[in-house]
């Protein structure tokens, strides 16, 4: 049985979990300019490279976790007089004298305190952790063998911060939009985007290869816009309107502007927001359990580029929707289901402190919020002043306190017992969303109705039993605590039992449901005193660490267990209109963080969207990295050109498909992606410079939706729910299909466009998983792309695979019909016309007819290159 | 993938090519490639930082928390101090139902409930003073195999896998049998793909081939050959066209080694070659045995074919109640198994460069739980290793008088980290791996090795 107990976390597990991301930060330290400085100016003896190693990687963290929050000049305090944040303070020592004798461990006072012989020395104190772990003592006691070697100078943290702070204010990202002059026209370039390019490419003097194929580029076009490879007929329409001499550019436009309207382009694109905001249906962590409202959040983004919402309202929604005036029921509803962003991520459901529970969720909402609107590490400051941003610890608590002030409605049953299970918010019935009807039948309704009164009355009776054992206990000192078992576990099913009935009214009509977050009351709500009992006995934890809006305590080295006075909930002050936002005392300020995270003078919001659809179209941003504009991040390859599209991206409404239009229809974007120019591939191999199109591999939805398409099997309408919603299980992730499959049965999922499947976190669709659909842990606006055996595998020998190929090579022989083989050549052109958007060549006629003679019937043969063909790197690439 | 990186490299490479036939050329071409870490995707340290012990590990997971107290860790306070007052409130003490004997020339103390693994006890190394930060199961067992539960990170063999690369391109170098639970205890996190674990069979069922997804040709051989011929034809014609395009190189490797493993990983699975004397030592001829002793035949036959890292999942080992029945039953799974997999490892002289380790996520509390059974302990619990270089015969590190927590030589997870990379040749501050701005390791910015754990 998994955990049945209540979890306890020692305190310097806490410790040492809560300064974990600080020490890795630390140790990460020694990348900046700003710490290569302060060596130079540095006063004591001159460390050796092993030294200085050892200080970093061993002292500085032990010191910095279990010391500063008493002996530092940050923390404020000097406990006996001592600091411990320099080399000089050290020596220097508190009143009973210098802390380190260098080289002399045993005449050292602080090893005799850390060792803990003399209680009256004993450092850490238990409050601060109690004793350091035994290899941290043998560290400090090396140290001090070897001369107490120590980099840090009196006030480096001082000097530090603020060169770290100014240097960052100044880097490019921070900086105020510029409205950069629009290069002159010249005869290379189609648009402004062009002509910005063509400046570089004269500068540095690269020649740009031709425009691609038109058979490519319309491949490059459906599959960048839609997902989906063109049908024959959409082929031929295409190469007619060229035939028909209509100009190339404009028989573009009129494809570019049909696939910008069609379903397809929202659900494309709706499926690269997802894997920016981390969408996924389950938990995921220590225990994986169901979001079974996930789905909603996923269907209000794919409307959302079905109707061209404004990109910096598609923002706000998702952030605060909830808060935003709305004008009718489902209007709004809609609104409270886009906040479901806040809710989808991932959590340790299971974690036995709600406290940091809290802290961690409220850390995974700002650290997704920053990285997918601002590509900002803002999280990394949840333990210390951020080391390569102008991000201080204090900013993020402002922050923190807005999301802990947040109720957060995952909508999930929770972990042991229901442990941080969470409600759904119940939407307006008056709203009209479709629901998921209950997976059950009536008389199955009121068996469940049934159990759970009786698991009631059950857990009541031995809560009762077990108070009044307790009460015995207190004055015999044991107590048999054998009945708690037994309360674990009826809790358990009573609480799976009452999530699944919550998905219905009394009168078992089905009640609208969503996932998101919505402002917590002023009042703490009273708590229900049988759930306490639960808590209490059962280890059931379900309760809120954090019930009121409030401000957050600054957390000392971001330890849960040393809250510090509270920080005033504010949007950060980073880029000098904070003010404009004041976040009142009686709301959560989600709505004002929102408004200034997409407010037109916010240097990064449209900056980063702007990147975000450039990557996506382009397959490299114009920042290589994508969710990731601060310091350690690379630099714009064309800043001026970056600058005007976000300018023109908020002048023109925030407007995503004029956008992808504008990227579509420039010529940059048109280049062949195969042709070579050892020139240019010399003096740019990245193709910064963009001296051709950039060739990408097609992604995970993109191969199993293309495969459906050539077969003439996909269905591209909207599914309701996912295949796992639909059973409604609280507390496993169960993928399994809803019903025994009868032969030749076809589920709605296994034809529909991936983004319907279930995506459970850890049970990914295979096929997806395998050509690395994201595991929705964190924002990801760059997917990977590998090349593993298993993918390989899969093509090979996967018998849905293979059922694709019998489609397309029925496709063909029905098609071209007749025998012989004076149709074998028009058959192939066919296939490969189905398969590769092409005619095959000579060579390739050669190939395949080898293949095809060495078959035992023709129709094995077609099988077989059909097969061939979709496992071929050309399908799975893009030109 | 840059197109830059290793282009003299690279146009060499396409010289070659161009000297091969179409498809199984290839062959060739990937050693050389794998030999010169050139390969897509997997790029990786040369050789190791120091002469290594060990060169593959099997790691005996079991799932759940092995009693220590029960097992490995003799307590004869504990057996005095049965049926008082225990230390936490209400607690009772409760001394093992089973006799511990020492075992041996080196005189180990293992329980009753390993017979037959006390035989080679003077091949093992037995650690009581293993420590981990949280009582919980997923924590635990997520921290045991990553180094942490906060973040999401690379397992270890995915990390001993990318830090020794592949023996073999026909088999993944990395293989977990039985895994339940979290992905991540298998997971590559940031790591190539190259690097994941592929997991087998589900949980105590037997494995064979059919757990691997697609592993069955669809068609004959001669037909799938030709199926291949043609794709990889198409493929070197698009490298034509693009020469140097390393993800078509990519490609083209993964199907070479995916038509391998078709009919590599059946014949390393098929223990029915193996002689009956030889299933007897494994312990597949009782009922009892049969299942585990199958899987370590076949981690055997995985290292054999140079697999870097096995594991097999066991469990589970929660016994919260019914401890009598259950630890006798769970024991006697493993007991004439791993007794074999060392005797058979030593017989075939792969013991020295093979680390063998036992280890739960943690162990159990001395006092009592009901009436029979041990609650979870994380602040104590004992884990095994044999082979690889360990100190042999030797027991390390003290829980108390009780079991309740380490107090001599306390081996946190990440020191366990750090001396298994180490018998393994790996300095576990060197293996880094850059990612998101900065250099990621297994043991992040701890972890010490133990000295004395090395033979």
């Amino acid at each position: 049985m998994l955990g049945l107990r209540i979890t306890r976390i020692s305190f310097r597990s806490l410790l040492n979990r809560g300064s974990l991301r600080g020490l890795a930060c630390i140790y990460a330290l020694g990348l900046t300019g700003a710490e290569s400085s302060l060596r130079a100016q540095e006063t004591g003896p001159k460390l050796t490279k092993q030294e200085t190693q050892f200080f970093e990687s061993r002292i500085r963290p032990i010191l910095v976790s279990k010391c500063y929050s008493c002996h530092s000049v940050e923390s404020g305090q000097a406990e006996g007089g001592l600091r411990l944040d320099s080399r000089e303070a050290i020596l220097r020592g508190g009143s009973a004298g210098p802390a380190v004798q260098p080289k002399e461990p045993t005449k050292s006072l602080i090893i005799k305190a850390i060792e803990y012989h003399d209680a009256n020395l004993a450092m850490p104190p238990k409050s601060a952790g109690g004793k350091l772990e035994a290899g941290q003592i043998k560290d400090l006691i090396r140290w001090v063998r070897m001369g107490a070697p120590d980099p840090r100078k009196e006030e480096e943290h001082l000097i530090a911060k603020e060169e770290i702070n100014e240097s960052a204010k100044l880097w490019w990202a921070y900086q105020p939009l510029l409205k950069p002059t629009i290069p002159r026209a010249d005869t290379w370039s189609w648009t402004n985007i062009d002509r910005f390019l063509s400046q570089k490419h004269h500068e540095t003097k690269l020649q740009p290869v031709g425009d691609a194929k038109p058979e490519s580029l319309l491949r490059r076009l459906y599959f960048d816009l839609t997902g989906l490879p063109p049908s024959i007929d959409q082929v031929r329409a295409f190469s007619e309107d060229l035939e028909k001499g209509l100009p190339r550019q404009e028989a573009i436009e009129k494809v570019v502007d049909q696939l910008l309207e069609s379903e397809a382009f929202a659900v494309q694109w709706a499926r690269h927001w997802l894997d920016v905001a981390r969408y996924a249906e389950s938990s995921g962590r220590d225990v994986n359990i169901p979001y079974n409202q996930a789905w909603r959040y996923r269907d209000w983004v794919i409307d959302a580029f079905r109707k061209n919402k404004p990109f910096d309202q598609f923002l706000i929604e998702q952030i605060a929707g909830d808060l935003i005036p709305t004008e009718g029921d489902q209007e709004q509803a809609q609104s409270i289901v886009a906040t479901g962003f806040l809710a989808i991520g991932s959590r340790n459901i299971n974690e036995g402190n709600v406290k940091l529970f809290a802290l961690d969720q409220a850390d995974e909402q700002i650290d997704t919020v920053f990285q997918a609107t601002m590509a900002t590490t803002m999280a990394c400051a949840r333990c210390h002043d951020h080391k390569f941003e102008p991000i201080s610890q204090k900013q993020y608590t402002a922050v923190a306190g807005i999301f802990l002030s947040t109720d957060t409605r995952f909508g999930a049953s929770g972990g042991n017992n229901g442990r941080n299970g969470s409600d759904p918010i119940e939407l307006s019935s008056q709203s009209d969303l479709p629901s998921l009807p209950a997976p059950w039948g009536d008389s199955e309704i009121a068996k469940k109705r049934e159990e759970l009164a009786k698991l009631q009355r059950q857990i009541a009776s031995i809560v009762d039993e077990i108070e009044e054992k307790r009460k015995a206990a207190k004055s015999n000192g044991s107590f048999d605590r054998s009945r708690q078992q037994e309360l674990r576990k009826l809790s358990q099913q009573a609480n799976e039992l009452e999530f699944q009935l919550s998905a219905l009214n009394e009168d078992d009509t089905v009640r609208p449901l969503a996932m998101g977050a919505l402002d917590r009351p002023i009042e703490a709500p009273k708590t229900d005193s049988n759930r306490e009992k639960l808590n209490r006995y059962a280890g059931a934890l379900r309760r809120t660490a954090f019930p009121t809006i409030d401000d957050s305590p600054f957390f000392a080295r971001g330890d849960v267990g040393m809250p510090g006075e509270k920080v005033r909930r504010s949007v950060p002050d980073l880029f000098g209109d904070a003010k404009d936002y004041p976040v009142p005392p009686n709301a959560s300020g989600r709505l004002q963080l929102a408004k200034w995270i997409a407010s037109p003078s916010n240097p990064l919001t449209a900056r980063v969207a702007v990147n975000r659809f450039w990557h996506w179209m382009m397959g490299q941003g114009l920042v290589d990295s994508v969710d990731n504009f601060g310091t350690t991040g690379s630099r714009p390859s064309h800043p001026e050109l970056l600058d005007h599209l976000a300018g023109e991206f908020i002048s023109e409404g925030w407007d995503v498909k004029k956008l992808v239009r504008k990227i579509a229809l420039s010529r940059a974007y048109q280049l062949s992606s195969v042709e070579p120019n050892p020139e240019a591939f010399t003096a740019d191999p990245q193709n910064k410079l963009l001296w051709r199109a950039k060739s990408r591999r097609l992604q995970a939805e993109e191969i199993r939706d293309a495969m459906l398409s050539l077969s003439d099997r996909l269905d591209d309408k909207p599914i309701l729910g996912t295949a796992m919603a639909k059973k409604n299980i609280g507390n496993r992730v169960d993928t399994s299909s809803a019903k025994k499959r009868g032969k030749g049965e076809v589920f709605p999922e296994d034809i529909c466009r991936s983004i319907y499947l279930p995506m459970p976190r850890g049970a990914l669709p295979e096929v997806l998983e395998l050509f690395d659909l994201p595991d929705a842990m964190v924002v990801q606006g760059a997917r990977e792309t590998t090349n593993v055996p298993s993918q390989s595998l899969y093509l090979l020998n996967n018998p849905t695979v293979a059922g694709h190929a019998g489609s397309v090579a029925r496709r063909v022989l029905e098609s071209v019909p007749g025998r012989g083989a004076e149709n074998f050549e028009a058959r192939l052109e066919l296939l490969y016309q189905i398969v590769l958007c092409r005619k095959p060549t000579g060579d390739e006629l050669s190939l395949a007819d080898e293949l095809f003679r060495s078959s035992d019937s023709s129709d094995v043969g077609w099988v077989s290159l059909a097969r061939g063909l979709l496992a071929t790197a050309e399908f799975r690439y893009l030109d | 993938m840059s197109l830059c990186q290793n282009r003299v490299a690279l146009l060499s490479r396409r010289s070659v090519l161009q000297n091969t036939a179409c498809g199984f050329g290839w062959l060739a071409l990937s050693a050389l490639l794998a030999k010169q870490g050139l390969a897509n995707g997997t790029s990786r340290p040369a050789g190791t930082h120091f002469p290594a012990k060990a060169k593959r590990v099997i790691f005996l997971y079991m799932r759940g928390g092995p009693s220590h107290v029960d097992t490995f860790d003799y307590k004869p306070e504990l057996a005095k101090a049965d049926g008082q007052n225990g230390p936490r409130g209400g607690s009772k003490w409760m001394k093992s139902p089973w006799k511990f004997q020492q075992r041996g020339q080196s005189g180990l103390w293992i329980s009753d409930l390993f017979p037959e693994l006390g035989k080679v006890a003077d091949d093992m190394l037995i650690v009581n003073s293993m420590q981990t930060e949280v009582p919980a199961h997923a924590q635990a067992t997520i921290r045991m195999h990553t180094g942490t539960s906060q973040f999401v990170r690379p397992s270890v063999g995915s990390w001993v896998l990318y830090g020794l690369g592949a023996e073999n391109e026909s088999i993944p170098g990395f293989i977990s049998i039985g895994a339940a639970g979290s992905a991540q205890n298998y997971g590559n996190a940031f790591l190539p793909a190259y690097y994941q674990g592929m997991r087998l069979g589900n949980g105590n069922r037997e494995v064979d081939e059919t757990q691997i997804a697609n592993l069955a040709p669809l068609v004959g051989s001669e037909r799938q050959r030709r199926e291949l011929d043609f794709i990889q034809g198409m493929n070197q014609k698009k490298l034509q066209n693009d020469p140097g395009d390393q993800e078509i190189e990519g490609v083209i490797r993964s199907y070479e080694m995916a038509y391998r493993m078709q009919s590599e990983l059946p014949k390393v699975l098929d223990i029915k070659s193996e002689s009956e004397q030889t299933k007897e030592l494994y312990g597949l001829d009782r009922k009892e045995t049969k299942g585990f002793g199958s899987k370590c035949l076949v981690a055997r036959r995985m290292i054999e074919a140079g697999v870097r890292f096995v594991e097999i999942s066991q469990g589970s080992w929660d016994h919260h109640s019914n401890l009598n029945l259950n630890l006798t039953n769970n024991c006697g799974q493993i007991d004439r198994p791993m007794y074999g997999l060392l005797t058979d490892l030593k017989q075939r002289g792969l013991l020295d460069e093979t680390l063998v380790v036992w280890a739960g996520e943690f162990g159990r509390t001395p006092y009592a739980q009901g009436r029979d059974g041990r609650d979870h302990n994380h602040k104590a619990f004992s884990l095994w290793m044999a082979g690889g270089g360990v100190a042999a015969g030797k027991q390390y590190g003290r829980s108390g008088d009780f079991g309740v927590e380490a107090t001599e030589n306390p081996v946190p997870i990440v020191d366990y980290h750090a001396t298994l990379l180490a018998l393994l040749g790996l300095d576990h501050e060197q293996l880094t791996y850059p990612y998101a701005g900065r250099d990621f390791r297994l043991t992040e910015t701890k972890g010490q090795v133990v000295r004395d754990l090395i033979g």
